[in-house]
């Protein structure tokens, strides 16, 4: 049959590309890297130029002193406080991931496997999207008033007669900021490892089973591996997340154990201060820790797994 | 048929379009869109006066009297956004885009001399204002917060005053007295044991430091020779004590905005704190009344005062309004309303006669006694004392 003669400006396009594959790819390729090319490389880039410079009357000058990292590391005698808070904000983000990890797995566990074909398992999940449904702020803020001493918390506590007076450390505490940072990424963790979850063969658990296997056999020894990249997926969610809250600990955060202040506050404190180079540091260390990870994982375990869920 | 040469192998056949009506057809859109994008830009960025938009009024909530009696009749409506009190991001907001989007701004006086370096705000000769001579004469001549060091130049009109000490819980502080008990004339309470982890300070160091200041050097704890102009090293020596305060558990929370003032000590999170005092007069009108007292410290206040600054886009578009509120800040009204929701004191004595002329006029009832005695009290308010004088009988 006699090919049919291009009759219109598509029908043109689509010849010159079918001539020219390379050109179809250019095409393709080159928009979403310019695209991503300006505007994340760029300013990443920007940032981490920006913690070689340094300040004069209220302005960045471009120069390279490495001021800004001995400064934040302490180096030369220098005071340590504000690694301190990197540190700290360290533990709290593996502490959060730690319980984000074992309430979200549970919570996934029932939704997915164990209420699998239930008509009430979507509802259920889709609860723990509801919050999102409010401004961050507003949600941070409601635990204040659940946690302050006169508060939804300490009220029915002493009404029972459980307590005598507020409890302390409820609020302006550790404690507070791991409940609202808990509250604000837990569905985070949820949704990841509740997907990978779906994904799972339900002959593959009756296999198990058939095989002899105990409930908690097919849990740690089918289960968990095959929900391993959203446990992954989940974990990274949260811990990047906690490292760059500011919020939460701004508003929860108590003066007492310096909980009030973590890595994200440093930036935002540093901003204010006109400290540009200091902030641009911070920002390039826990990026290039971040990077660090997401190549320590891809190591150990293949970020491919991430893309079959 | 014959073979069209390379160049006008797509030249229109049927429906085809060639290359060149392809550019053509884009280069038409192009001048179109930008045609567009020019007239849209233009009508957004069209002068307000030709719209009488609001005039934008960007400064600290408590210059914000809420209502705006009396100044509708030739200034035109007003927007007011309150600011934070924090002077940097103050700074950066008015250097990228505040000076086009405010006509007006009222915040810290400390702030006069880098805004007007930055070119965010304008001198507008306030001078001329007709009650400028009204002023109270400390606020009106050398004082630093409306006039620009380098030049002379009178760049503010000041609209509130007053001095910042302490808010005191005394029923929890003191119970069963009623009263204030031991301790509580002196800023030395943020930091006594009856406090211990229940005390709060201001987030932003700039009130902070100088009640530390004060408590420092007039007990001679420590060496601070001028409260009022701290030096590197005195800074060095606040900053050392109120970190070992903080490494003790002594402050609960650092505090920041008006509302987290009044909801910590109206929740007894807090007992004392170092605050604004409209945050005592918001608690005494909680149901029930809380009983809080603003702390007439021995050691002397740190007096301040808000000026109103004119932006320039206030100068270049607004200036007339701009004058006209500037000068209803300084009239009756302002100063008998301004003094009755926050306890501030304004810049002219006008709001007593206003007050006993107009007892129930918008915004009021106007209390003359009450509006006389503030004015008599934080102008009493000294300024650069040693301790035990006539201090401890000042006070809110």
């Amino acid at each position: 049959m006699a090919s049919r003669r291009p009759s219109g400006p598509f029908d043109q396009l689509a010849e010159y590309f079918a001539d020219h594959p390379r050109a179809l790819l250019s095409l393709q390729i080159v928009p979403p890297l310019v695209f991503v090319f300006f505007f994340v490389f760029v300013p990443l880039a920007s940032i981490f130029a920006w913690s070689f410079w340094t300040v004069e009357n209220n302005r960045l000058v471009p120069g390279f002193s490495t001021s800004a990292y001995e400064e934040f590391l302490g180096i030369g005698g220098l005071p340590t406080w504000r690694l301190d808070i990197f540190l700290k904000t360290l533990r709290i983000a593996v502490t959060q991931t730690a319980i984000a990890l074992v309430l979200g797995f549970a919570i996934a566990y029932f939704v997915g496997i164990k209420m699998r074909g239930s008509k009430y398992a979507l509802p259920l999940l889709l609860l723990f999207a509801v919050p999102f449904l409010t401004s961050y702020l507003l949600r941070t803020l409601s635990w204040y008033i659940v946690l302050q001493s006169r508060g939804l918390i300490n009220t029915v506590l002493q009404s029972i007669g459980a307590t005598n007076g507020p409890l302390p450390g409820l609020l302006f505490s550790e404690f507070s900021v791991h409940v609202g940072l808990l509250s604000t990424y837990l569905p985070f963790m949820i949704f990841p490892i509740w997907l990978a979850m779906s994904r799972i063969d339900q002959t593959v658990l009756a296999a198990s089973a058939d095989l002899g296997g105990r409930p908690r056999d097919t849990l740690f020894r089918v289960v968990v591996p095959l929900a391993l990249p959203g446990i992954l997926i989940g974990s990274i969610f949260v811990f990047v997340g906690v490292l760059g809250d500011s919020v939460v600990p701004e508003i929860l955060g108590g003066a007492t154990d310096s909980s009030r202040t973590l890595i994200a506050n440093l930036i935002d404190k540093a901003i204010s201060g006109q400290q540009y180079p200091m902030a641009a540091a911070i920002a390039s260390i826990i990026l290039l820790m971040a990077i660090g990870l997401i190549w320590g994982w891809e190591r150990a375990f293949g970020l491919k797994k991430i893309g079959e869920i | 048929m014959e073979e069209k040469p390379q160049g006008q192998q797509a030249v229109s056949e049927g429906r085809g379009v060639s290359r060149r009506t392809f550019m053509k057809y884009v280069g038409v859109g192009a001048v179109v869109a930008a045609g567009v994008g020019v007239g849209a830009y233009a009508y957004l960025n069209r002068p307000s006066g030709v719209s009488a938009a609001p005039l934008q009024w960007w400064g600290i909530g408590t210059g914000n009297p809420e209502r705006w009696d009396g100044l509708n009749d030739a200034g035109g409506d007003v927007v007011f956004t309150e600011a934070p009190w924090d002077p940097v991001p103050v700074l950066n907001k008015m250097k990228a885009d505040g000076r086009n989007a405010y006509d007006v701004i009222s915040n810290a006086g400390t702030l006069d001399d880098p805004l007007f370096a930055d070119g965010s705000i304008v001198d507008f000769d306030p001078e001329t204002l007709p009650s400028w001579s009204k002023i109270y004469p400390e606020l009106r001549t050398n004082n630093p917060t409306i006039t620009v060091a380098s030049t002379g130049q009178i760049v503010g009109v000041p609209i509130v005053q007053n001095g910042d000490s302490v808010a005191m819980l005394v029923d929890e502080l003191w119970p069963g007295t009623g009263q204030p008990g031991q301790g509580s004339d002196t800023y030395g309470l943020l930091f006594d044991s009856l406090t211990t982890g229940k005390s709060s300070m201001e987030q932003s160091w700039a009130c902070a430091i100088y009640k530390v200041a004060n408590y420092l050097g007039r007990n001679h704890l420590q060496t601070i020779e001028d409260p009022a102009s701290l030096t590197t090293n005195d800074l060095n020596t606040i900053k050392t004590f109120m970190l070992n305060q903080k490494a003790a558990g002594q402050f609960k929370v650092f505090w920041e905005g008006w509302n987290t003032a009044v909801s910590l000590l109206a929740n007894k999170e807090v007992l004392a704190m170092d605050t604004w005092e409209p945050v005592v007069f918001a608690l005494r009108t909680q149901n029930p009344p809380i009983n809080a007292v603003y702390m007439a410290p021995k050691e002397g206040y740190y007096l301040w005062n808000i000026p109103i600054y004119m932006t320039p886009k206030g100068q270049s578009q607004t200036k007339d309004r701009c004058m006209h509120l500037s000068q209803w800040t300084l009239e009756g009204w302002y100063g008998a309303r301004i003094t009755t929701i926050r306890g501030y004191l304004t810049a002219t004595p006008d709001a007593i006669q206003y007050a006993q002329d107009n007892p129930n006029a918008g915004g009021g009832p106007y209390d003359t006694a009450f509006i006389q005695s503030r004015h008599t009290l934080v102008k009493g308010l000294p300024r650069h004392m040693d301790p035990g004088d006539e201090l401890a009988t000042a006070g809110g």
